[in-house]
C-alpha cells in the first residue's frame, strides 16, 4: 500500500454555515455580524484567488490571472519580480499587522504557556490541543497590550492538535476571520504571529512573514519560523484571515507546521461542546523522521526525512525497523505509537534489518512542537 | 488496510483517523516537505529563497558596496558597515579577536584596528587603512525613523543578492540583560561555596568542575559564601569567561569557565528548539534598544547593515538571538554614538586587555549540531 494512503482521510461534507461577506481586501475585524452563541464565526469569500497551476508542479508559473481591483498582482506571481512587487507585499503586510497583532493572545494554563487567536465577538479563541491540554481548565489570556482576562478551555481534536478556548471576562475584542481551506495554495504569502518563548512583558505579539510550503488535509507547512510558546498562535493569509494554528516544528528553519483551519471548521460544534475527539497520542511530541509501511517483522522504511534524526542515525529506505528500545511492534502505526511515547531528546535504540542483517543504532529524537 | 474498511464503526474510525493524522504530522510531512514532492514549494521560492531574493538585487546594489566582511586571522567572523570615506567601519564588538581585516565587495582586503568599543550596544568602530582603497563608499542612513512592523528589512553581503531578507517583527524595545550562569547549584562551605550539582552541557561541566569542588575565588576575588559567588557571577553576561579557583581535596585548582545563560541551563528543551535552524550569537542579550526582525542570520552574518527597500541603513544587525529572532541596533541610536567612538571616548585601554579578550567564541557544543 502506498504510504501516502495513511495520511489520507475522507473529509466530511463541510457544514454549510458559511456566511459570505462582501469581499474586503484588507482585513477588517469582524463585528458587524450578528452571531448566536456557539455559532462558528463567519468566513468571507476571498476577493482574489491565487491561481497556481493545478499542481503537477507547484513551481510552474501560474497562468496569468486578472487580479480583482485592489489586489496586488504580486500575489498571483510565483515570486516577486520587481521592487514594485516587494513594495506591494510590504504595503499589504504593514496594513494588516496591527489588526493581526490585536487579535493574537498569550495563553497561560497552569504552568504551560502558548498563544491563541480571537475569532469571535463572544470570545472564542483558537489554539493548539497541546496548549489547551483538556476541556474545562482555567485560562489566563494576555491581550496584545498586556491586559489579562480570564477564560476556559473547551474541546480538542487531539489527532490534528486543534483546540478551542473561550474568554469569559466581559469585553470587546479585535477578532480575526477564519479563512477557507479551499482557497489556500502552496506559495501563498502568509503572516505568523504569536509569543515565541512565551509572553514577554513589553513585547507585542511577534510578526513573521513567509509562504505556504505544503498543504495537506491534516497539516499546513510554512517558512514562518516558530518556536516553543508560539504554539496555538495564528497563521494568516494576505487578507488577514486565519488559515492555520501553530503546532510543531522540525529541525530545519523552514519546517513549521500548522493545524489547518479546516480542523476548526469541521470540528466546531464538538469543540464548542467541550468534546475530546480525534484520538489521543500518549505523549506525542517526539519525532524520528521516517515514512513507512507495514511489514511482517515491523515496519519498512519508505522515506527518510532530510535532517531528521533517523537520517542522521543512518537509516535508509528499505530498512525494516523491528524494535524500538527492545520492544517489538505491529506495523507502521505500532512504530509511530512507540515513538510518540518518547520525549524529544530521548535516545532510543532502534533495531532494524538491512540485507538480512540485524543492526541496532541509537537515534536521538527531535521535537515537533 | 483494515482500518480503511467502511464496515468499521465511526468511533473507531475517528481514533484511527486521529492516529493517522499524528503519524502523518510526526513522521511523514518532514519528508514530504523536503522530498521531490510536486506540491511543496521549492526552496528557491521560499521567503528567503534565491528566486525571491533576486527581486532585491537593486535594493542592495549600493549597500553591498558599504558592507565589509570582517576577518579575524583570515576567518570571517562578522559583517561591518563603512560609515565614511576615512575608512571607519562599524561592526559587532564581541565577535572580534585576533588579527583583524576587512574584505570589501570586489575582493580587496585591508587590515583594520579597533578604534572604540561601546559595551552597552556591543558596537565596535574599526578603522581600515583607507589609503589602501580608493573611492571608499559611505553608508546612506534612513532618515524616516524605524520601518514599521511588517516592513521589509534586507541584509546585504558582498554579493549581488542579499544574504537574507525578513520583516520587522517587533517595534523597538529594550532587550533585557540576562545574567550568565556557571550551571551549578551551590551550598555554603567554610570559606567558599561547595558545588552540589552540575547541569549537563553547562560551562561548569565543559570546564571540568566537579560536584564537591569548593569555589574559593572568581577572577582572583575571594569567595567566602555561596551568596558571594552568586553575586559575582550575576554581574557577568552569558559568553564571558571567568577564572574559577576551587579547592578539590587538598589541592587548589583553576578552571576557565565560559558562562552559559539560564535558558540553556534550566530549560534545555527551549534552548534546543531555539537552536533548531542555526547557531546563535554568544552575546545576544542586554541591548538598550533594538528592532526585532525575522531574518535568518548566522552569527557570522551579524555586525553589518540592514537596509529598507530604498537601500537606506535601518540599523546594524547585532545578534542572532533565536530560531525566530534577529536584533538590530536602530540607526537613530548609532548615529549619536559615532562621533564619540571616532573621538576615542570608547578607545580600548592599553593597560587592560581589551574587552573582546574576555569574550571568547562560543565553546564547542558536542552533539548540538
Amino acid at each position: 500500500m502506498a504510504s501516502i494512503r495513511r495520511t489520507a482521510f475522507h473529509r466530511r461534507a463541510l457544514p454549510l454555515l458559511t456566511v459570505v461577506l462582501a469581499a474586503a481586501f484588507f482585513a477588517a475585524p469582524l463585528g458587524a455580524q450578528e452571531k448566536k452563541g456557539g455559532e462558528r464565526p463567519a468566513k468571507s469569500a476571498g476577493s482574489f484567488a491565487v491561481a497556481n497551476a493545478p499542481s503537477t508542479s507547484a513551481d510552474a508559473a501560474p497562468p496569468p490571472v486578472a487580479a480583482p481591483a485592489g489586489a496586488a498582482a504580486v500575489f498571483t506571481k510565483a515570486v516577486p519580480e520587481s521592487l514594485e512587487d516587494l513594495r506591494a507585499i510590504e504595503r499589504q503586510v504593514t496594513a494588516l499587522s496591527e489588526d493581526l497583532i490585536r487579535a493574537t493572545v498569550g495563553v497561560r494554563i497552569g504552568r504551560a504557556q502558548g498563544s491563541g487567536v480571537i475569532v469571535s465577538d463572544d470570545g472564542y479563541v483558537l489554539t493548539a490541543a497541546h496548549v489547551a491540554g483538556s476541556p474545562g481548565r482555567e485560562v489566563e489570556f494576555i491581550l496584545h497590550d498586556g491586559r489579562k482576562v480570564r477564560g476556559k478551555t473547551l474541546g480538542l481534536h487531539r489527532g490534528l492538535d486543534a483546540g478551542l478556548m473561550q474568554i469569559t471576562t466581559e469585553g470587546k475584542w479585535t477578532v480575526a476571520e477564519m479563512g477557507d481551506m479551499d482557497e489556500i495554495r502552496v506559495g501563498d504569502w502568509c503572516v505568523a504571529t504569536g509569543h515565541p518563548g512565551g509572553y514577554h512583558d513589553g513585547r507585542a505579539p511577534v510578526v513573521r512573514l513567509g509562504r505556504v510550503v505544503l498543504k495537506r488535509d491534516s497539516v499546513i507547512q510554512s517558512d514562518c519560523a516558530l518556536v516553543g510558546g508560539d504554539s496555538g498562535g495564528p497563521l494568516f493569509d494576505m487578507q488577514g484571515r486565519v488559515i492555520g494554528i501553530h503546532s510543531r516544528i522540525g529541525p530545519s528553519i523552514v519546517w513549521n507546521f500548522h493545524v489547518p483551519i479546516s480542523a476548526y471548521e469541521e470540528g466546531w460544534e464538538r469543540m464548542v461542546a467541550s468534546e475530546v475527539f480525534g484520538g489521543r497520542p500518549s505523549r506525542g511530541s517526539a519525532v524520528m523522521g521516517v515514512n513507512g509501511d507495514d511489514h511482517a517483522e515491523g515496519a519498512e522504511v519508505t522515506g527518510v526525512s532530510e535532517g531528521f534524526p533517523a537520517e542522521e542515525a543512518g537509516l535508509r529506505v528499505g530498512d525494516v525497523i523491528t524494535k524500538i528500545e527492545g520492544k517489538s511492534f505491529k506495523g507502521f502505526d505500532g512504530l509511530a505509537q512507540l515513538v510518540l511515547e518518547q520525549e524529544p531528546g530521548d535516545v532510543v535504540e532502534v533495531e532494524f534489518l538491512r540485507d538480512g542483517k540485524r543492526t541496532t543504532v541509537k537515534v536521538t529524537l527531535a521535537a515537533r512542537e | 488496510m483494515q482500518h480503511d474498511s467502511p464496515t468499521r464503526g465511526t468511533a473507531r474510525r475517528d481514533i484511527l483517523r486521529g492516529l493517522a493524522a499524528w503519524t502523518a504530522a510526526a513522521l511523514l510531512f518532514g519528508a514530504a516537505g523536503a522530498a521531490a514532492n510536486a506540491q511543496s514549494l521549492s526552496e528557491r521560492r521560499l521567503r528567503n529563497g534565491a528566486s525571491v531574493r533576486e527581486a532585491f538585487r537593486s535594493v542592495v546594489a549600493e549597500p553591498s558596496r558599504w558592507t565589509v566582511r570582517v576577518l579575524a586571522d583570515k576567518k570571517p567572523i562578522a559583517f561591518g558597515l563603512i560609515v565614511d570615506k576615512e575608512g571607519y567601519v562599524l561592526t559587532k564588538a564581541s565577535e572580534l579577536n585576533g588579527g583583524l581585516a576587512c574584505e570589501l565587495k570586489g575582493g580587496k582586503t585591508a587590515a583594520a584596528e579597533i578604534v572604540g568599543i561601546h559595551p552597552e550596544t556591543d558596537l565596535a568602530l574599526l578603522k581600515i587603512a583607507a589609503k589602501a582603497i580608493e573611492d571608499l563608499p559611505a553608508a546612506a542612513w534612513r532618515q524616516a525613523g524605524d520601518p514599521p512592523v511588517g516592513g521589509w528589512v534586507v541584509t546585504p553581503g558582498l554579493d549581488e543578492l542579499p544574504v537574507s531578507v525578513g520583516v520587522v517583527s517587533v517595534a523597538r524595545r529594550e532587550i533585557k540583560r540576562q545574567s550568565g550562569v556557571l550551571g551549578v547549584t551551590i551550598a555554603d562551605e567554610e570559606d567558599g561555596a561547595k558545588i552540589t550539582r552540575i547541569f549537563s552541557n553547562s560551562g561548569a561541566e565543559r570546564a571540568g568542575l566537579k560536584v564537591g569542588d569548593i569555589v574559593t575565588a572568581i577572577d582572583g576575588t575571594a569567595v567566602k559564601s555561596s551568596e558571594a559567588l552568586t553575586g559575582l557571577v550575576r554581574t557577568q553576561l552569558p559568553g564571558q569567561t571567568l577564572r574559577v579557583t576551587v579547592r578539590r581535596g587538598e589541592k587548589a585548582e583553576q578552571f576557565r569557565v565560559t558562562l552559559g545563560d539560564a535558558m540553556d541551563a534550566f530549560f534545555e528543551r527551549g534552548s534546543l528548539q531555539n537552536r533548531m535552524g542555526g547557531d546563535l550569537s554568544t552575546r545576544r542579550y542586554g541591548f538598550p534598544v533594538a528592532l526585532q526582525h525575522d531574518t535568518y542570520l548566522k552569527p557570522t552574518e551579524c555586525g553589518g547593515p540592514v537596509v529598507d527597500l530604498e537601500g537606506r541603513v535601518v540599523g546594524l544587525n547585532i545578534a542572532r538571538a533565536g530560531r525566530t529572532e534577529s536584533y538590530a541596533i536602530p540607526a537613530s541610536e548609532i548615529l549619536p554614538l559615532l562621533a564619540d567612538l571616532k573621538a576615542g571616548k570608547y578607545a580600548p585601554k592599553d593597560l587592560e586587555p581589551p574587552p573582546t579578550a574576555v569574550i571568547g567564541p562560543p565553546a564547542p557544543e558536542p552533539g548540538n549540531k
